[in-house]
């Protein structure tokens, strides 16, 4: 497999990474229960982390098709 | 005479919207432009085409109702849409890749080329069809509302709610003759109005309650809190509402097709990135004001009323502007169903039934005129009996999620195959709606699960199970290596599809 090959996975795998700790912060129940009277901290928090995380996907994206152009 | 400044509002957006897209229309050259726009469409234009279908009308009145009854729970409406954003990020190459070079049209079409089966296809064209038919009904009914507020009181409850029917109905002339290219143009008007105007008014009263006593510290603390595992909807109600938002929006056909309409999987992924702030800050924005509004006198009392009652401290002009945002929104999201229905009718039961790929426009015209006049018709003769309709529509969300198997999984993962996608779909549409019927919030004894989310679990069973007990022939083991492994291949012009030994079958 060529360097930019595995480069090229490994971003993928980055991005998976990214998305499953995206969906973690929404679809793991305990978070919710945990935190309480802090919910609507929670909510907004999280929901900033997740449109940020967004915008780091797609550089890393970008920059792994232009390495594979 | 201050209806004539709401009524008069509503015409000026009407007319903006027609002179636009007017100035703005193509011939059709063929019924794939007519479904797809063209797959012409940049990320500017897909974004808030995305948007605009997402977010219907009613984010407004029962969505921001619900976070003035219910509290921080309200806010699952930007979770779900973010998720389903992230989720946007993946399914963009795969379905514009396909989507181009196979010259798909609608989202049961993508079913039937990843299966090889007609019964898929039409399967899946028939749930669609179904779960999204009670949303453009009471998309319609709606406005009754809207149009009731704008009149200030001149006009009845029950002609409000033919005005806002009519309305809605004759703005379709310009779905059936613009089809997606229209939408999506105007949706680009709608969506700067709904949600760029939306967010500027919601910000304005935010400011206001805080500056009148309607505060975080004047919100009733129970409003504060997510259900837990002491909660009478039960600790797993939240994630429920979010798994369900997040899977089952790529399964409406409207939202899927949006998808076909963009010019590249790079304007997909942007105006994914685009839509994500977007929803966070008009949403959350939208969510916090019904928060803060529920300390405000009559919200309790009828909380789908906030976002006019919170509006009218500014007087007509205000809410009038608030009703056009509504107006703007449902328009979108109305029309995008009806167009999306009317091809998907059109291109996977009228032309399979006929076994041949629909070429003519015309076909898909006749059959979104013809869904437009039968929603109309439905809409009207129960204009005074909503409660029904709206437990279809909760039905519809739980029933088209289990399209979601068959779907995403068939995009990713090249196991499965049409008898699991059939029959997930069959038992996961069934039970989904045998549940609902039963148990209208959540399913007892499991901790605050909805009737979507079991039947789906059910459903995802039936189909990996299938995956494996029923193994597909080696010569279609083979087709689908050849499917996915176009993904990695440079697209071909679409005139050359129909040279691809891999099609749709008709």
């Amino acid at each position: 497999m060529t360097s930019s090959r595995r480069r090229g996975r490994g971003a993928l795998g980055v991005l998976i990474a990214i998305a499953l700790v995206d969906a973690a912060l929404f679809l793991f129940p305990p978070i919710q229960w945990w935190v309480g009277s802090q919910a609507l901290a929670y909510v907004i928090g999280a929901c900033v982390f997740v449109t940020a995380s967004l915008f780091v996907m797609y550089r890393i994206d970008a920059v792994r098709e232009e390495e594979s152009a | 005479m201050n209806w004539l400044i709401g009524y008069g509002g509503v015409a000026v957006l009407f007319v903006l919207i027609v002179v636009v897209l007017e100035r703005t229309k193509v011939k059709h050259a063929n019924f794939s432009e007519y479904a797809t726009g063209g797959r012409s469409f940049g990320s500017f234009f897909s974004t808030m085409a995305f948007v605009n279908t997402w977010l219907p009308g009613t984010v407004f009145i029962s969505f921001a109702g619900y976070a003035a009854a219910g509290g921080v729970i309200g806010f699952y409406l930007v979770p779900y849409s973010l998720l389903a954003v992230v989720m946007m990020f993946f399914l963009a190459k795969p379905v514009h890749v396909w989507g181009k070079r196979f010259d798909l049209r609608t989202q049961a079409d993508l079913i039937g080329l990843r299966y090889n089966s007609k019964a898929t296809r039409v399967v899946a064209a028939i749930v669609g069809i179904l779960a999204s038919f009670p949303w453009i009904i009471l998309g319609m009914q709606s406005l009754t509302l809207v149009f009731a507020e704008l009149s200030f009181g001149a006009v009845s409850a029950s002609a409000a709610a033919f005005i806002g029917i009519a309305v809605l109905v004759l703005r379709q002339v310009w779905t059936v003759r613009f089809g997606a290219r229209g939408l999506v143009i105007s949706d680009m008007v709608q969506g700067l109005v709904a949600y760029g105007l939306g967010t500027l008014v919601i910000l304005g009263l935010l400011v206001w309650m805080v500056g009148h006593g309607h505060g975080l510290s004047a919100v009733d603390p129970a409003l504060m809190v997510l259900p837990g595992p002491d909660s009478a909807a039960g600790p797993l109600y939240f994630f429920s509402l979010v798994l369900t938002g997040t899977l089952g929006g790529w399964c409406w056909p409207d939202i899927f097709v949006r998808l076909f309409t963009t010019k590249s999987t790079s304007a997909i992924k942007k105006a994914a990135v685009t839509a994500a702030p977007i929803f966070l800050v008009f949403g959350s924005a939208l969510m916090l004001l019904g928060l803060l509004a529920s300390s405000m006198p009559g919200v309790a009392e009828a909380s789908d009323t906030v976002w006019f009652i919170a509006a009218s401290v500014g007087g007509p002009l205000l809410l009038t502007l608030a009703g056009v945002c509504v107006v703007a929104a449902t328009m979108g999201n109305v029309g995008a169903n009806l167009q999306a229905l009317g091809a998907q009718t059109a291109n996977d039961i009228v032309g399979v039934a006929k076994g041949e790929r629909v070429s003519d426009a015309r076909v898909g015209k006749i059959a979104v005129g013809v869904l437009t006049l039968i929603a109309a018709v439905i809409a009207v003769a129960t204009a005074g009996t909503t409660s029904g309709l709206v437990s279809l529509a909760m039905m519809s969300y739980q029933g088209v999620v289990q399209l979601a198997p068959a779907l995403l999984l068939g995009i990713f993962w090249r196991r499965g195959n049409a008898v699991g996608a059939v029959a997930g779909m069959v038992v996961g549409f069934v039970g989904a709606a045998v549940l609902q019927y039963l148990y209208p919030l959540s399913v007892p004894g499991l901790g605050g699960l909805t009737s979507g989310v079991v039947a789906l679990a059910a459903n995802a069973l039936v189909y990996i199970a299938c995956a494996y007990l029923v193994p597909a022939s080696r010569a279609e083991r083979e087709r689908v290596d050849t499917l996915f492994n176009t993904l990695n291949e440079p697209v071909p012009a679409a005139s050359d599809a129909a040279a691809s030994h891999l099609e749709v079958k008709a």
